[in-house]
């Protein structure tokens, strides 16, 4: 599959006057094209920069940055022109009407005022197109900045928390318009620290901790990978007991079930660890995880 | 041109653009209506100190009575036995574009030109403030394209405001002078030097309007591009050009080449109050300055990173 987006050793280290902060200290990660991406990580851990140097707006980072196969900085015109983005909160004159910010933007690249309407009435913002930026919720703002990403009819659309500010019927509009994306065969790159919003939104995630990725993958099999959780119900009450010597990590459930790490290839040992012992449980089924506890199972093995 | 032209809407939407020019033209309006309705005419006098008698220097008549607001000065002559005559009068304060308007230019001229500062250091440092240049830069990536139309917006805008505002001055001390003042002198050439004073005048605040944006692009503040040329004005005061080494600052700082432009006075003892430079000097320093500070601000910007 191709990457729309690749970052190979990719380094950016700030000064402050502690000295030097490693923003990204060596970031490995291919975004594949087509889809929805997820890019996950804690305040601080670089996922902002890692967009940023994608966008052109950070400079000097060393390693490489391909985008819709384009050397970044170095194409980043011809990287662009397929690119529509949303970076940090969005930036408009804060004296000029939504619209007016709009076609003043869009004149550079020669889109009329008819685009411009287009993009507004499909983040639902049309009706106050025409009041002062400065007057707009938190939501609204959102709204345009993601109005302004989508006037080039991106490729690749990068949302950097896009879900800020929004109310709930907002994000489900984000998110529906993420998947109307995909379902074109563009590629939509969200970072977002709204973990369940990226589980029902994405396809694929990567989790960045520290500057670096540590995790990658569709999002099912990070949910299914490592070790799963079971729920066990036995009336006899040595169960747990006797799953615990033989070597499984058991922990507290309820007053009559307990909770097994099995990997979920292997939950018939379970089964089987039991009749040995002449118990026969009631119950073994999985317990789902959420993509947050797997962030922060691996965002906490992190040194 | 795409760019230039969203860069030029861009600057003549600013309210500070728009303020700029509606209290200039305010504030000339006032000044001329005041200074019309207060113009008086001139009279000059002679006063023979032996007899007391008042001739008018124009005219040749004995006077009998003075005008109101012409005041003998009876006391200092009147008896003193000081021998001769003694002129006295008052000069003519009305409005008179022909002969006044070259020295209004001027003045004028560096008014607008510390609004230049402002206006082009501003216009960059508002979008540093709110963070419209990321939003910008996803659109046109091509980072000298974008600080290349900045400056030509910033250098048009600024030249056709300050002709704008120039013209407004040109017009109203014209019907000053017509409704309550002297017309005279108004030719050809007169209006021919006029305009080529304004377009002078308009070069120079186009210049430093560039220079206070390109400092600001770097410094990302307004007030930084702004004080570096406020104190500009400063060190220009205290620092004699003439006297090395320390005068070669102030020699060829780029505030001199701009006030060489619109001030010209080479005939002034006061070296402060001269310009020290010839308006082709002055152009010369100012290019090379522009030029200088252009492309240095411009490649600072190229490699660094945006918020």
């Amino acid at each position: 599959m191709a990457a729309a987006i690749e970052f190979e050793d990719v380094r950016v280290t700030y000064r402050s006057r502690r000295g030097r902060i490693p923003a990204l200290a060596g970031l490995d990660l291919s975004i594949p094209e087509g889809g929805v991406f997820g890019l996950l990580g804690a305040n601080g851990a670089g996922k902002t920069t890692a967009i940023r140097a994608a966008v052109g707006l950070l400079r000097g980072a060393a390693g490489r940055v391909r985008v819709l196969g384009h050397d970044i900085p170095r194409n980043i015109t011809a990287a662009m022109d397929g690119v529509g983005a949303l970076v940090e909160q969005p930036s408009f004159f804060p004296n000029f009407s939504g619209r007016r910010n709009l076609e003043l933007l869009g004149r550079t690249r020669g889109f009329g005022s008819a685009r411009v309407d287009e993009v507004l009435d499909r983040v639902g913002l049309g009706v106050r197109a025409d009041a002062r930026f400065a007057t707009y919720s938190l939501g609204m703002k959102q709204r345009l900045g993601i109005a302004a990403a989508l006037m080039k009819d991106p490729q690749l659309l990068v949302l950097d928390e896009p879900a800020n500010g929004l109310d709930p019927p907002g994000i489900l509009e984000v998110r529906n318009l993420m998947r109307s994306f995909a379902v074109e065969g563009r590629t939509v790159l969200v970072s977002s620290h709204i973990l369940a919003e990226v589980e029902h939104a994405c396809d694929r995630v990567a989790i960045v901790a520290r500057g670096r990725c540590i995790a990658s993958g569709r999002v099912s099999d990070l949910l299914q990978g490592g070790h799963a959780q079971f729920r066990v119900r036995a009336s006899d009450a040595r169960a747990s007991d006797v799953l615990r010597a033989a070597g499984w990590t058991v922990a507290a459930d309820g007053d009559d079930s307990f909770l097994v790490e099995v990997d979920p290839t292997r939950s018939h040992d379970v089964t089987s660890a039991l009749a040995d012992a002449g118990i026969y449980l009631s119950e073994l089924s999985p317990v789902a995880r959420s993509l947050e506890d797997v962030f922060l199972e691996l965002t906490e093995e992190q040194p | 041109m795409r760019q230039l032209d969203a860069e030029l809407r861009r600057f003549f939407a600013r309210r500070i653009v728009r303020s700029t020019f509606l209290v200039a033209v305010l504030l000339i309006v006032l000044v001329v209506t005041i200074s019309t309705a207060k113009g008086r005419a001139g009279h000059e006098y002679q006063v023979d100190t032996a007899t007391g008698r008042i001739t008018d220097v124009t005219t040749g008549q004995v006077v009998k009575s003075l005008p109101n607001g012409d005041q003998y000065p009876r006391g200092a002559f009147a008896g003193s036995g000081v021998p001769g005559t003694v002129e006295f009068g008052q000069s003519d304060t009305r409005v008179n574009v022909g002969n006044d308007l070259a020295n209004v230019f001027q003045g004028v001229g560096v008014g607008l030109l510390f609004a230049a500062f402002a206006l082009g250091a501003s216009f960059v440092g508002a979008e540093y403030n709110v963070g419209s240049l990321t939003t910008q830069l996803l659109f046109e990536p091509r980072r000298w394209r974008v600080h290349l139309a900045k400056a030509i917006a910033v250098a048009i805008g600024i030249a056709a405001l300050t002709l704008a505002v120039l013209a407004v001055v040109a017009l109203a001390m014209y019907v000053g002078s017509e409704v309550h003042g002297i017309v005279h002198g108004i030719d050809a050439t007169f209006v021919s030097n006029r305009a080529g004073q304004a377009l002078r005048v308009a070069g120079a605040a186009s210049a430093g309007a560039v220079l206070a944006y390109s400092v600001t692009l770097v410094a990302r503040r307004s007030s930084a591009g702004m004080l570096l040329f406020f104190l500009q004005f400063v060190l220009l005061n205290l620092i004699n050009p003439v006297k090395m080494p320390w005068g070669v600052i102030s020699h060829y700082a780029p505030l001199r080449g701009l006030i060489a432009l619109i001030v010209h006075h080479p005939q002034s003892a006061d070296v402060q109050e001269r310009a020290v430079h010839t308006i082709a000097g002055g152009a010369v320093l100012t290019a090379i300055w522009v030029v200088i500070v252009f492309v240095a601000s411009g490649a600072w910007f190229e490699r660094s990173e945006v918020r």
